[in-house]
């Protein structure tokens, strides 16, 4: 389950047919104020209910939110020892190791 | 020329030849020359309040020969009247009829400013052009390399700014590359004085550089599989860059064009105002954002590159300077600090 996204329109310009709008996901580790403010033009909204236009704006600010989860920097205390080429635990107590996400290779079958 | 330093006796006829005569047509009145005497003018000008004749010469109360050793004759030159404005040069307001005022009254502007005492008076908004950092709102231009000082006194409604840079176009939806944003301008431009050795800004208003406008956001493309059917190309246009602050205002950047099928299309850049850079472009789906234009502040350089995505972003305009300068080091400032950087050695237009 991904969390929501929030956004929060900053100003609103009818002249100039845009609005500006700030976005990040609910378990963001800043507040909404530190983020970047994107200009939005009406024509890529959907102003034909509320939650049409809410969800244009959610459409728009996914993969604004999407990519500020993948930009956000490592912690100094995250950053991982180099690679370990062992079988024995105690090579691994204590370090910290980073691997993929998805899975990189074809788990060996073991034989309970 | 200035009058002579002391070490001589100073004569009536050498204070009249540069301050002019103030009793008939040619009589000297010491007293006339005091800024509270009712036969002396333009004390008040523009932004400036009681002003001496000179820096030295008493205004009221008892005054003397000995009190005009070294004194000059002070002209204001006039960016205080009329509307906004763009693209000035003192020296050429200084030699058009009208565009100066002589403090005291008693002469009119010599047409050399050799030895005298200069002071530009800003008291409304100038701005620049783009089309290049250098090209500045306000240049001083050329003097006489014998002009003894030029003061630019900005009152509290001076505002000089160099241009936005308009936002760079985002890219279109086959993952078309942005374009690169504007370069901003600038606000000063202080030329080469010849022997002038003072050179002094005294700040009460507002000299900002002209900001980059950010580069345009990289378009997206991709064919997707669709169930059993064939795949189709999605196309997402990039957003366009948002505008570098200034005056003339930027203008942000359009999103690029193409979107095709699923894929959207970005949003336009926003735009600048006198103050404030513009807000990215929001790019279509999986598109890339437009750069922001420069943050107003000493320290930037450029507005934002646009995000690279399937296709480049464009690269940001540079900010221009608050001041540029021929010379080797930034004259005297007081007053309010400039906003945005200054370059020393540099080639003012």
């Amino acid at each position: 389950m991904l969390p929501n996204i929030l956004f929060k329109v900053i100003s609103n310009n009818p002249t100039h047919q845009q609005m500006t709008v700030k976005f990040c996901r609910e378990n963001a580790p800043e507040s909404i104020e530190n983020y970047e403010t994107y200009n939005i033009s009406y024509s890529n909204l959907d102003f034909s209910s509320s939650n049409a236009l809410i969800e244009s704006i959610r459409s728009v600010g996914s993969s604004i939110a999407q990519q500020q989860f993948l930009d956000e920097p490592i912690l100094e205390e995250n950053k991982s020892s180099n690679d370990i080429d062992s079988i024995d635990i105690e090579d691994y107590v204590g370090k910290i190791v980073s691997v993929s996400f998805n899975a990189t290779k074809e788990l060996n079958e073991v034989e309970l | 020329m200035a009058i002579k330093a002391s070490g001589s006796p100073l004569s009536f006829s050498e204070i009249r030849t540069e301050f002019g005569s103030n009793l008939g047509s040619t009589g000297v009145s010491l007293g006339r020359y005091r800024n509270s005497d009712s036969n002396f003018s333009n004390k008040n000008v523009g932004s400036l309040t009681d002003l001496p004749l000179d820096t030295g010469v008493p205004k009221t109360g008892q005054i003397k020969v000995s009190d005009f050793y070294s004194k000059k004759l002070n002209i204001i030159v006039d960016f205080y009247s009329g509307g906004t404005t763009t693209r000035v040069s003192a020296s050429d307001r200084y030699g058009v009829a009208g565009g100066t005022k002589v403090v005291g009254g008693y002469t009119s502007r010599p047409n050399s400013a050799a030895g005298k005492r200069v002071i530009v008076n800003v008291n409304k908004k100038i701005g620049s052009e783009t089309g290049g950092n250098d090209r500045c709102a306000l240049r001083t231009g050329g003097w006489h390399p014998n002009t003894y000082s030029l003061e630019i006194e900005i009152g509290s409604n001076g505002k000089i700014y160099g241009a936005g840079g308009d936002g760079g176009n985002g890219g279109g939806g086959s993952n078309g590359g942005g374009s690169n944003g504007e370069a901003g301008s600038s606000a000063i431009g202080w030329g080469l004085m010849g022997n002038s050795t003072i050179k002094k800004i005294n700040n009460l208003g507002r000299i900002q550089a002209g900001y980059g406008g950010g580069g345009g956001g990289g378009g997206k493309g991709e064919s997707r599989k669709s169930g059993k059917k064939g795949s189709k190309y999605h196309a997402s246009t990039g957003g366009g860059g948002g505008a570098g602050a200034g005056y003339p205002n930027g203008v942000g950047g359009n999103p690029g064009s193409g979107q095709q099928n699923n894929g959207t299309t970005g949003s336009a850049g926003g735009n600048g105002t006198d103050q404030a850079s513009g807000a990215r472009g929001a790019g279509g789906t999986d598109a890339g954002y437009g750069g922001k234009g420069g943050v107003v502040n000493n320290s930037s350089t450029k507005g934002e590159d646009g995000q690279t995505t399937g296709g480049p972003g464009g690269t940001a305009g540079n900010n221009g300077y608050a001041i540029m300068t021929a010379h080797g080091s930034l004259p005297t400032i007081t007053g309010n600090a400039v906003i945005g950087r200054t370059i020393t050695s540099s080639n003012p237009q």
